[in-house]
């Protein structure tokens, strides 16, 4: 079962998040911010889903501060957030994100992306 | 004029920050009591969703395990019954088949005694013409003893072989009044078995018939199932995608303080005094004003 990191702070969006992907047979990990993000990735983890406002460490931050590691370089991260900015997506695209998706998510666009970037 | 002024504008800025614990306050409050619930809505679907994955699994063990598939118990013991009685009325029919071909040979040898009692009666005949015979020579020869001793002994001779035979043809008219009765009783034994075997092949072809009939109905109950559980999981994925509204709620509340930290910072800089403003309760990476364009809402872009 592939383990993906959740990284929200509300506890709201880390249980729908959890909820669709545990449905689709996932196995959820979850995290609180980024600075709870780089402390709970490890090889067992297969993907990564961000919030972008958060608490300590945002999400960019995180995904910067992730791609640091040559053990994560080629983890596929998506963002899921309430930005639209393409200031923003540009940002995360250069950091080397796989995805962005605007809140409220679909839950069944959410699995589609993440079957199509864990295959 | 200027201290007074001075004054008045702390006194302003102070209103401004007791405003923004207020509104922090309250806002946390209200986001509290509507995470509180979305979360319990939350585990209400994967409640759901649990008891309906949980009793459709149970509704697989219980159909598809006995009927389900050929491999299963109940599939392999009306195959086991049905092959035991097709076995047990082939064996049948094949006993009575074995019995009449007996009786059949009983008869022929029954009508083989007949002929040979009849032989014997014919040579019996020939003993006793000799005894007379014998009796004749014995009154010419006056009175020999010789052939006065043959005619005697031949004729009782001819008298036991005639009792003899008389026996014989009694047990053989017997055994010829009883083949018929025997032959009677096998044809009916035979009807009979007959009758059965096509009687169990029936019912065996009416088990097998329900049988498959009860495994499609089976098949076709689990797909339903299926997809009723493939249902409950979509509209279970569309209510979270309701609750979303809570954390987009949450956020746009906390904007407000946001907004007020700015017009604290705004009116020290025009009042001229410095104002300490507290750090907004939720900083944001991009713009200030988090407004969710819903035609956006749910997009999904793959790099």
């Amino acid at each position: 079962m592939k383990k993906i990191l959740v990284i929200d702070d509300s506890p709201t969006v880390r249980q729908q998040v959890g909820l669709a992907l545990s449905q689709a047979g996932y196995q959820v990990v979850e995290a609180v911010d980024g600075v709870d993000a780089i402390a709970k990735v490890d090889a067992s983890i297969a993907m990564l889903i961000c919030d972008v406002n958060m608490p300590r460490m945002n999400g960019l931050e995180m995904l910067e501060k992730l791609r640091t590691d040559a053990r994560w370089k080629a983890l596929p991260v998506v963002m899921l957030t309430t930005e639209g900015q393409p200031g923003l997506i540009e940002r995360a695209k250069k950091a080397g994100a796989k995805g962005w998706i605007i809140k409220p998510f679909k839950a069944e666009l959410l699995v589609a992306a993440v079957q199509r970037l864990t295959a | 004029m200027a201290v007074i002024a001075k004054t008045s504008a702390r006194t302003t800025l102070d209103r401004l920050r007791k405003f923004r614990e207020r509104i922090l306050a309250r806002v946390r409050q209200v986001n509290k009591t509507t995470e509180d619930d979305v979360l319990g809505a939350g585990r209400h679907v994967q409640r759901v969703v649990e008891v309906a994955h949980r009793h459709i699994a149970r509704l697989r063990d219980v159909l598809a395990g006995p009927v389900g598939n050929e491999d299963s118990d109940l599939a392999r013991a009306i195959r086991s019954q049905s092959d035991h009685v097709r076995q047990h009325t082939s064996s049948v029919g094949k006993a009575v088949a074995d019995h009449a071909g007996q009786v059949a040979a009983v008869a022929d040898q029954v009508r083989s005694i007949t002929a040979a009692a009849r032989e014997i009666e014919r040579l019996n005949a020939a003993a006793r013409v000799l005894s007379i015979n014998a009796r004749i020579e014995a009154s010419r020869s006056h009175g020999s003893s010789v052939f006065s001793t043959i005619a005697t002994e031949m004729q009782h001779l001819s008298k036991a072989i005639a009792s003899a035979n008389k026996t014989v043809c009694e047990l053989a008219n017997a055994m010829e009044k009883a083949v018929p009765e025997l032959v009677r009783q096998n044809h009916a034994l035979a009807r009979v078995v007959e009758g059965y075997a096509v009687e169990a092949r029936d019912r065996i072809d009416v088990v097998d018939r329900r049988v498959a009939e009860l495994r499609v109905a089976v098949a076709t109950t689990l797909a339903e199932s299926d997809n009723a559980l493939a249902e409950i999981v979509a509209e279970s994925h569309a209510a979270l995608s309701k609750l979303q509204f809570q954390d987009v709620c949450a956020q746009g509340l906390l904007q407000i303080d946001g907004w007020v930290a700015e017009l604290s910072k705004q009116t020290a800089a025009e009042l001229g005094v410095d104002g300490q403003v507290a750090p907004v309760a939720h900083t944001t990476v991009g713009n200030d004003d988090v407004e969710v364009d819903r035609a956006e809402a749910g997009e999904v872009m793959l790099f």
